[in-house]
């Protein structure tokens, strides 16, 4: 999340001076990155469980470990 | 017993396993014997495995003697080049990265040459990731032409080639991206066969450019070369970009002659700077091919001479983005480097690639740059198009095209090593076939005066594999050329 | 438009910024020699701006097809043994790897 600050002049009051309201000398800009885990039995790429809680190195094959030669397949379910 | 490899062809190995004249086990060791003595000179393989291939052929020998023989190719040694995963086996793709790398899985090629029953004697040299012409590149030294020891096989796939021509196995796996099976087929004089991409599955087999990588047979003669890619051929879910479609009898298949069939011949084929025996040996063969039946024409394939740089665009893209995971963490060698991760990935890389694949990589990696996308990659998938499309217009009317394989024949070692863009010129007839999927096959079709072999290539229409072992067993079969042998290398006994 | 990128030859700084992204640490000597060869090869490439394919679809697949799918089905029986023995660092279960966050 990110605030720009503008230079919109029209809050300037009477009498000179800025204006001291936060809301006319910035500029909000909001970005939303969003992380969601798909709630499949098997990962996207290949048969291995995406279960929670297993051991490190639990659940992997040579395709999610990205060995040499492998290739992924889809996961018709994540889609 | 040694020299009984250099006149079989699958086809007789078979009869005689089953003749029960000789048995698998004996096929093995002398197929070991024979590379323990001819492979110092030769080179063809980066590891041999003698335990597990005669426990293997001793497996085969138990079908055969119960008549429960799973293939032609039961109890038959073969070779299968390095980038091709075998479970147990060391896999080095040719490079020093993966010096110590055993796979715990099978490519899908290798599982199905082992359901068939053939003997896996061993992982045949290549150029590192499948990258060059010569062989040169492997990081193991290259393997050796056993038409003259002093000329390079060809590449990537030479050792797979020259095992098969020095009758160390009676056939072999290689791959071909832009020519890497038909390029050393031709120089070697064997037969090679690149499939149709989608033909035969990638799954297990090392990646360097994923639109074109495709895996294929070497053998003495089209038959065994039919036969190899019968078992190796067809879907594979493990692979998305498989095809789903049946496999044909291809040897059943290649008996209809050439008697009407068109054939196309591409006028862009024939450049000045060709070794003029190189352009004699086709002419003369396209006239064979006429005197069996065939109908011949002269076409164009006007995108040709853009083909070299539009594959040097994608390949090099591809191969960029496959070779990212050499970082050293999950397998492959580690160089620690003095600072953290950032440095150890860029050690790790530096020691473990050699130059050629320091250079596609830079080259793939600046062409899918920003700035650079819509230039390089962009339009060179688009100049693919234009290659692609050349080709389906040509087989609205014809049958197969027929070309050369290589402007020359074999050079010698270290002749093309100071200009990179010189070695990439030799693919100049193959790789436009890969940039349009299609099947081709390279088979002997003459000698120039140093007796090195001359290659002719026949191309054909996506899943044309049937028409193209046709034309080729039809020419084969009015000729002598698959009956030449290479001298005897140091060590042999022939 | 081609043309025009090829006008000065690649620099240093590029070839720096390239290695960088791919990952490859190159002493001087290679970056000089990179750059030499990589420009060679560019320039052999710029022949494809002869071509006019603005009304080109580029080749993004050679076999039209739809996507294959995997039913979602837990297929891998766990092998961690298997899986680590190429680690080249190992610290039981884990693959060892350098300090990543100072």
């Amino acid at each position: 999340m990110t605030a720009r600050h503008t230079a919109h002049a029209e809050g300037v009051g009477e009498g000179g001076g800025p204006s001291t309201s936060g809301l006319d000398r910035y500029e909000a800009v909001i970005g939303l990155e969003v992380h969601a885990e798909m709630l499949t039995a098997s990962k996207i790429f290949c048969g291995c469980s995406a279960a929670f809680g297993a051991p490190p190195n639990g659940n992997t094959c040579p395709v999610c470990l990205g060995m040499p030669g492998v290739l992924p397949v889809l996961n018709r379910r994540v889609v | 017993m040694t020299t009984l490899l250099h006149e079989l062809s699958i086809a007789e190995a078979a009869a005689r396993l089953r003749r029960g004249e000789v048995s698998a086990v004996d096929l093995t060791r002398a197929a070991l014997a024979r590379i323990a003595a001819t492979d110092p000179a030769l080179h063809s393989f980066i590891t041999v495995t003698e335990e597990a291939a005669l426990a293997a052929a001793s497996d085969a020998d138990t079908h055969l003697r119960a008549g429960t023989a799973p293939s032609q190719l039961t109890g038959v040694p073969v070779a299968v080049k390095d980038v091709i995963a075998t479970a147990g086996l060391r896999t080095t793709a040719g490079s020093r990265i993966l010096g110590r790398f055993v796979p715990p899985y099978d490519a899908t090629v290798t599982a199905r040459l082992k359901t068939a029953g053939a003997v896996i004697v061993g992982k045949a040299n290549c150029d590192e990731f499948a990258m060059g012409s010569s062989n040169e590149n492997s990081a193991y030294g290259p393997a050796r032409n056993p038409w003259d020891l002093a000329r390079v096989p060809g590449g990537s796939s030479g050792g797979s080639a020259t095992a098969v021509a020095a009758g160390q196995v009676l056939a072999s796996l290689g791959t071909d991206t832009g020519g890497s099976i038909r390029l050393p087929a031709s120089y070697c004089g064997v037969v090679g066969l690149k499939p149709t991409y989608g033909r035969v599955s990638r799954y297990g087999v090392i990646a360097y450019a994923s639109s074109l990588d495709q895996v294929g047979p070497f053998a003495r003669d089209v038959t065994d070369c039919a036969l190899v890619l019968g078992a190796i051929a067809g879907h594979d879910p493990r692979d998305s970009t498989s095809v789903d479609r049946p496999v044909p009898d291809y040897v059943g298949m290649l008996g209809a002659g050439a008697r009407g069939l068109r054939i196309a011949i591409p006028r862009e084929y024939f450049v000045e700077g060709m070794q003029p025996e190189v352009e004699r040996a086709v002419h003369a063969a396209v006239d064979t091919l006429r005197g069996l039946g065939a109908a011949t024409c002269e076409v164009s394939l006007p995108h040709t001479e853009y083909a070299v740089g539009a594959y040097y665009i994608v390949a090099t893209a591809e191969a960029s983005s496959n070779l990212a995971r050499y970082d050293g963490i999950r397998y492959g060698r580690r160089v620690p480097g003095d600072g953290g991760l950032l440095d150890m990935y860029r050690h790790t890389r530096a020691a473990g690639f050699g130059a050629e694949v320091k250079r596609r990589i830079m080259l793939g990696t600046y062409a899918l740059s920003s700035g650079y996308y819509d230039a390089y990659y962009l339009k060179a998938q688009k100049v693919r198009t234009l290659i692609r499309r050349d080709f389906e217009r040509v087989f609205a009317d014809a049958d197969a095209i027929v070309t050369p394989v290589a402007p020359t024949t074999a050079f010698r070692l270290g002749e093309k090593l100071a200009d990179p863009l010189q070695m990439y010129l030799s693919d100049i007839f193959t790789i436009s076939v890969n940039l349009a999927g299609l099947p081709a096959i390279s088979l002997p079709c003459g000698f120039d005066a140093a007796g090195m072999p001359i290659g002719l290539q026949i191309v054909g229409p996506p899943f044309g594999e049937a028409a193209v072992l046709r034309a080729a067993r039809a020419y084969e079969g009015a000729t002598d050329w698959q009956r030449r042998r290479p001298p005897e290398p140091p060590g042999g006994d022939g | 438009m081609l043309a025009t990128l090829r006008a000065v030859k690649i620099s240093r700084e590029e070839i720096r910024h390239v290695a960088m992204l791919a990952r490859l640490a190159l002493d001087p000597a290679e970056e000089e020699a990179m750059a030499t060869t990589l420009d060679a090869i560019l320039t052999y490439m710029e022949k494809l701006a002869e071509l006019d394919t603005s009304a080109v679809e580029p080749t993004a697949h050679i076999v039209e097809r739809e996507a294959p799918w995997r039913e979602d089905r837990v297929l891998n029986a766990p092998d961690t043994e298997a899986l680590l023995a190429n680690a080249p660092v190992r610290d039981g279960d884990f693959f060892r790897v350098p300090k990543i966050i100072e």
